[in-house]
C-alpha cells in the first residue's frame, strides 16, 4: 500500500505541469528533453527519500515500543517463516531493503509518468500502474515460479530465494537488474516521446473536443 | 542556420497541423517583418491560437517549417530565442504573489534581476509590492501578469493570444500603448484578437484565418 501512496503522490507531476505550466516553464528551460531529465532526477530523489523516510519512521516507531538491537532477532533466524542466511546482518538487510524498494518505486513510477504523458491523462496512468502492482502481488501468492517475473515482487525482500526457498532463482541481484532494465527501456522511450510531444493538452481544447 | 532575410522576424512556410483526423492548420504561410505588429483574426476554432503555438515551438507542426530570426524551430532550436509567449491562461502558482511567481520563472535562466521584474510589473500597471496570492486576482489582473511574464526577459518577439481579453477599457488602452511602445523599441509582435477595431488601431497588417487557412491580408492605413 505505501507503494500505491507514492504512485498517487507523484501521479500528476509530469502531465499536470505539461498541461498547465508547461507553456510557461518549458520554453524557459529551452528543451523538452532537459525538462524531462529534471522530472526523472526529481523522481529518483523522491523514490529514495520516500523509502528512507518510511524505513526511518518505522524504525523510530518500533524503537519506542521495542528494545533496540543490532542483531537479527532469534525469531527471524529460527527458520519458522524464512531462512535468513548467517552472513546477513541488520545493516545488510536494511541496505537491500532500501535498494529494492527505492529502485522498484523509481522504475514503476517512471513508467507511470511516461504513460501519463503518453496518454495525456495522469489518472489513467495511476490506475493502470496500481492495477499492475496489485495484480502482480496477487499473482505471486500461489505462483512461486512467476514471482521473479512480476514487477510488484521486486521490492518484496522476503519473496527472494535467499529468504524463501520456495521461490526459485529470485536473487537480490536479479531484482536490481530487473529494475534497471525497466528504467533503461522506459527512459529511452520517454526521451524519444517527450522530444516530440506537444506542450498543451489537446483533450482540453474546446474546439477539438467539439469535433470528437 | 538557414539563410534568411534580415528584415523578417518570422517565416512560416506551408505549415499544417493535424490532430487525429482534424486538420487544424492547413498549409499556412506567413512572413512577419522585424519591428511590426501583425494581428490574426478569425472565428473560434479557426486555428489562430494553434498557429501561435506552432510558431512558439510549443506544438510541433505535422508539415512545414517555422523560422524565427533565421533559426528553424524544432531543428536549429526547440523554441524561438528571446521570445515572450502569452497563450491561453498561464499556469501561475496560485498561492504565490505576482512578484514571487515571476521570480521563480526568471530563476530558470537567471537573465533578469528582481528590479527588472518589478519594473515589468509596473509597466503593466501591477504593483510588485502587492503580497496577495495570484489566486485572489481578477481575470484582468491575471491577464496583465501574463503579459508581464511574456515581457519579463525583454524579448525581441512577442506572441500574444488575445492579450486584451478580460481587460476593461482602460486596461485595453494601457496594453495598446505598451505594445505600440514595444514596436517603437523594435520588438516584433504577432497577436490574435476577436476585435477588428483593436487590430485596426494596433496592427501593421491584419490576417484573416478560417478553418485552418490563412485567407487574406489587410494593411490598415495609419
Amino acid at each position: 500500500m505505501p507503494h500505491l501512496l507514492f504512485f498517487y503522490l507523484i501521479g500528476d507531476m509530469a502531465e499536470g505541469e505539461l498541461q498547465y505550466r508547461g507553456p510557461l516553464v518549458i520554453p524557459l528551460v529551452g528543451s523538452r528533453r532537459l525538462w524531462w531529465l529534471g522530472k526523472i532526477t526529481t523522481l529518483f530523489i523522491l523514490a529514495i527519500g520516500y523509502t528512507v523516510f518510511g524505513i526511518v519512521t518505522t524504525i523510530i516507531g518500533a524503537a519506542i515500543a521495542l528494545p533496540w538491537a543490532m542483531d537479527l532477532s532469534p525469531f527471524l533466524r529460527s527458520g519458522a517463516l524464512w531462512t535468513v542466511p548467517d552472513t546477513m546482518n541488520v545493516m545488510a538487510l536494511l541496505a537491500w531493503f532500501v535498494s529494492l524498494i527505492s529502485s522498484t518505486l523509481f522504475a514503476i513510477s517512471l513508467l507511470q509518468i511516461t504513460l501519463s504523458v503518453w496518454w495525456r491523462r495522469a489518472f489513467y496512468a495511476f490506475t493502470s500502474i496500481s492495477a499492475l502492482m496489485l495484480l502482480s502481488w496477487l499473482l505471486g501468492i500461489d505462483n512461486p515460479i512467476l514471482v521473479r517475473w512480476l514487477p510488484g515482487s521486486q521490492s518484496m525482500l522476503l519473496r527472494h530465494t535467499i529468504f524463501d526457498s520456495g521461490v526459485p532463482n529470485h536473487s537480490l541481484a536479479w531484482s536490481l537488474g530487473y529494475n534497471i532494465v525497466i528504467v533503461t527501456v522506459v527512459f529511452w522511450t520517454s526521451i524519444w516521446h517527450v522530444h516530440h510531444v506537444d506542450i498543451w493538452n489537446p483533450t482540453a481544447d474546446i474546439h477539438l473536443k467539439e469535433e470528437r | 542556420m538557414k539563410e534568411f532575410e534580415t528584415n523578417l522576424a518570422i517565416i512560416v512556410e506551408n505549415v499544417s497541423k493535424r490532430i487525429g483526423k482534424r486538420i487544424v492548420l492547413d498549409k499556412v504561410s506567413l512572413q512577419v517583418p522585424v519591428g511590426q505588429i501583425y494581428g490574426i483574426r478569425g472565428p473560434n476554432g479557426a486555428g489562430k491560437s494553434m498557429l501561435l503555438k506552432v510558431i512558439s515551438g510549443l506544438v510541433r507542426p505535422s508539415e512545414g517549417e517555422v523560422i524565427a530570426f533565421g533559426e528553424r524551430i524544432g531543428q536549429d532550436v526547440e523554441f524561438p530565442k528571446q521570445t515572450g509567449i502569452l497563450i491561453e491562461r498561464p499556469g501561475f502558482l496560485p498561492h504565490y504573489s505576482a512578484l514571487k511567481n515571476l521570480e521563480l520563472l526568471a530563476s530558470i535562466r537567471n537573465r533578469v534581476t528582481r528590479d527588472d521584474i518589478a519594473a515589468t510589473l509596473y509597466r503593466v500597471e501591477l504593483n510588485p509590492e502587492d503580497a496577495r496570492p495570484v489566486k485572489t486576482y481578477s481575470t484582468g489582473m491575471l491577464q496583465r501578469l501574463g503579459i508581464a511574464q511574456a515581457l519579463m526577459e525583454k524579448p525581441r518577439l512577442l506572441l500574444l493570444d488575445e492579450p486584451t481579453n478580460s481587460l476593461d477599457r482602460k486596461g485595453i488602452t494601457d496594453i495598446h500603448d505598451l505594445l505600440k511602445n514595444l514596436r517603437a523599441e523594435g520588438v516584433t509582435i504577432l497577436l490574435t484578437s476577436h476585435s477588428s477595431e483593436e487590430l485596426k488601431n494596433l496592427c501593421d497588417a491584419i490576417l484573416w484565418m478560417e478553418r485552418g487557412h490563412l485567407e487574406s491580408y489587410a494593411f490598415p492605413q495609419p
